[in-house]
């Protein structure tokens, strides 16, 4: 403990320290100066006291966010199979969406496909708000009632947007498998889906891993855009945090805060796996 | 041969059934297209003269606050990266907090926590917001870029450098940045291109970009889908232009080198 103070006390600035610390005083010497005409009365307990709606928003990114990883990565692994592929009509279909999908931003993405889908394609396939409120197991799974249904669509939608980057790094990590090892594979006998699947992939995913884990990490942040097709999230749930009680900055905050800690957990999580999977595979 | 026409008979196949099935989902819903009614969005004749419809509008705002969060964006990837290399450590620790922080938070919450608590306090309008969020977020990724980019020169030209007697700023200026340049027109590229897409999220705080124009175009037409396919497209075309820019100067500078 003395030696940690020590330490401190003792330590030499150096230019950029200097340089750094001048600029943080100036940022909130400004804030400050200039937060004195503007007067906000700091009222924690009221936002704490509305914890509940706030847990009800992480279950639903959570629940957005694995719906949208799981069409994400297994759309995309067939996408980026079909753009590996000699056939030219799977090559074109793959290239073409991913190609649309990466040039056009979430926000509008989801505003097309999220109508889309949950106006014309679910009554379709008979997934209505009524089957979601007498179904115990989907109410579990994805919320009640309409938003149920919401959830699930807005889900679909982040999940094949997420797919077409995940099929580019996918691909990207096939592609550095040396050929020699298809050649190796198909001259013992396998056909190219056993080489794919037994031979090219187990390589080939855990190249791309710390990749993936980024995207993912990606995926989680795009979870917040549903928050404006009424998906109850987190950040919708800040929204009514701050329309029934005011406290704006107090609320925003915590939505912060939750986002942050998920985050950061989620990417040390990764990378502890990073390197388990380094040292088995490569 | 024979091998080839089996191809294109597969794929045509494929091809077929796919535009059947969008065909199926298009027209089989009773949603009544009008694609006639959204032309005069994009530009309308009268008067002898054509005039820039309100998706144009919403392009030149979008495009604005693109193109000066790139500049803003690098200046401040710039300087995250100088932090980081830096010999103190307070300035290392700045700089690990805030790419950190960005990083781990997503543009949206980033872009409420900053006009609902930032913006009032140092009165900053909504499009100065939007552009400084968006800057704030990419310049994150950028000073990450910039950090690769340096750490892949050979640590050979540091010393070499070092011990032809050049100090250590002009080295990073005249020796390391000129190599380290090259290895970043790509992923400048790739940055300008998802500030484009993330240049949407910035209609939340109701800047009036491509959008905006859609949402409020929407509310007045009710033409959703119609709008909102052409807004993609148009979004499509500027990144892919922002894409074609980035091969062009990709290639200038390797013929120059």
């Amino acid at each position: 403990m003395i030696n940690i103070i020590k330490n401190i006390l003792n330590y030499k600035w150096h230019i950029s320290d200097i340089i750094t610390t001048a600029i943080l005083i100036m940022f909130i010497s400004t804030i400050l100066i200039s937060s004195i005409d503007f007067s906000y009365d700091w009222n924690w307990s009221t936002p704490l006291g509305y914890m509940g709606l706030f847990l009800i928003g992480l279950l639903n990114t959570l629940r957005l966010f694995f719906i949208s990883m799981l069409i994400g990565i297994t759309f995309g692994l067939s996408l980026a199979i079909f753009r590996i592929s000699n056939n030219h009509g799977l090559n074109l279909l793959g290239t073409v969406y991913i190609n649309f999908v990466r040039n056009i931003p979430p926000l509008v993405f989801l505003f097309i496909f999220y109508f889309f889908i949950s106006e014309q394609i679910f009554p379709k396939l008979g997934l209505t708000p009524e089957l979601f409120e007498n179904f115990t197991a989907l109410k579990w799974l994805f919320g009640e009632g309409v938003y149920g249904a919401n959830l699930i669509s807005a889900g679909i939608c982040l999940g094949l947007f997420e797919s077409a980057f995940f099929a580019e790094i996918i691909r990207g990590a096939i592609k550095s498998v040396p050929t020699g090892q298809y050649e190796a594979s198909l001259g013992l006998g396998f056909n190219y889906l056993q080489t794919i699947r037994k031979i090219i992939l187990p390589q080939a995913l855990a190249k791309c891993y710390p990749s993936l884990a980024g995207q993912s990490i990606i995926a989680l942040k795009n979870t917040s855009i549903a928050s404006l097709i009424s998906v109850k999230d987190l950040v919708f749930s800040g929204v009514e945090v701050v329309t029934s009680t005011r406290s704006i900055f107090e609320a925003w905050i915590i939505v912060a805060i939750i986002y942050f800690i998920l985050c950061f957990t989620m990417t040390k999580f990764f990378n502890y796996y990073e390197k388990k999977i380094e040292n088995k595979y490569i | 041969m024979k091998k080839n026409i089996k191809q294109y008979i597969y794929s045509s196949i494929i091809l077929i059934t796919v535009f059947y099935v969008l065909y199926e989902l298009f027209s089989t819903n009773n949603y009544p297209w009008q694609w006639y009614s959204v032309w005069k969005y994009f530009a309308v004749y009268d008067e002898g003269k054509w005039w820039a419809g309100e998706f144009i509008f919403g392009m030149e705002k979008t495009i604005y606050i693109v193109l000066s969060s790139i500049l803003l964006s690098f200046l401040i990837g710039i300087i995250i990266a100088m932090a980081g290399f830096a010999k103190g450590k307070i300035a290392n620790g700045f700089a690990k907090l805030y790419v950190t922080f960005v990083r781990n938070t997503p543009v949206l919450v980033q872009i409420y926590l900053t006009y609902f608590i930032l913006a009032p306090i140092l009165g900053m309008d909504r499009f100065i917001t939007g552009i400084i969020v968006l800057s704030v977020y990419e310049g994150a990724f950028v000073s990450e870029i910039i950090r690769g980019a340096i750490e892949s020169v050979n640590r050979g030209q540091w010393e070499a450098s070092y011990s032809l007697g050049i100090n250590r700023f002009y080295t990073a200026r005249k020796v390391i940045l000129p190599q380290a340049m090259r290895l970043l027109i790509a992923p400048m590229t790739n940055v300008s291109i998802n500030l484009l897409k993330h240049s949407s999220i910035v209609s939340v705080i109701a800047v009036q970009d491509l959008t905006t124009v859609g949402r409020d175009l929407i509310s007045e037409t009710y033409l959703t889908m119609e709008i909102w396919i052409a807004i993609a497209f148009l979004y499509w075309s500027l990144s892919s232009i922002f894409a074609i820019i980035g091969r062009i100067i990709e290639k200038q500078i390797k013929w120059n080198n």
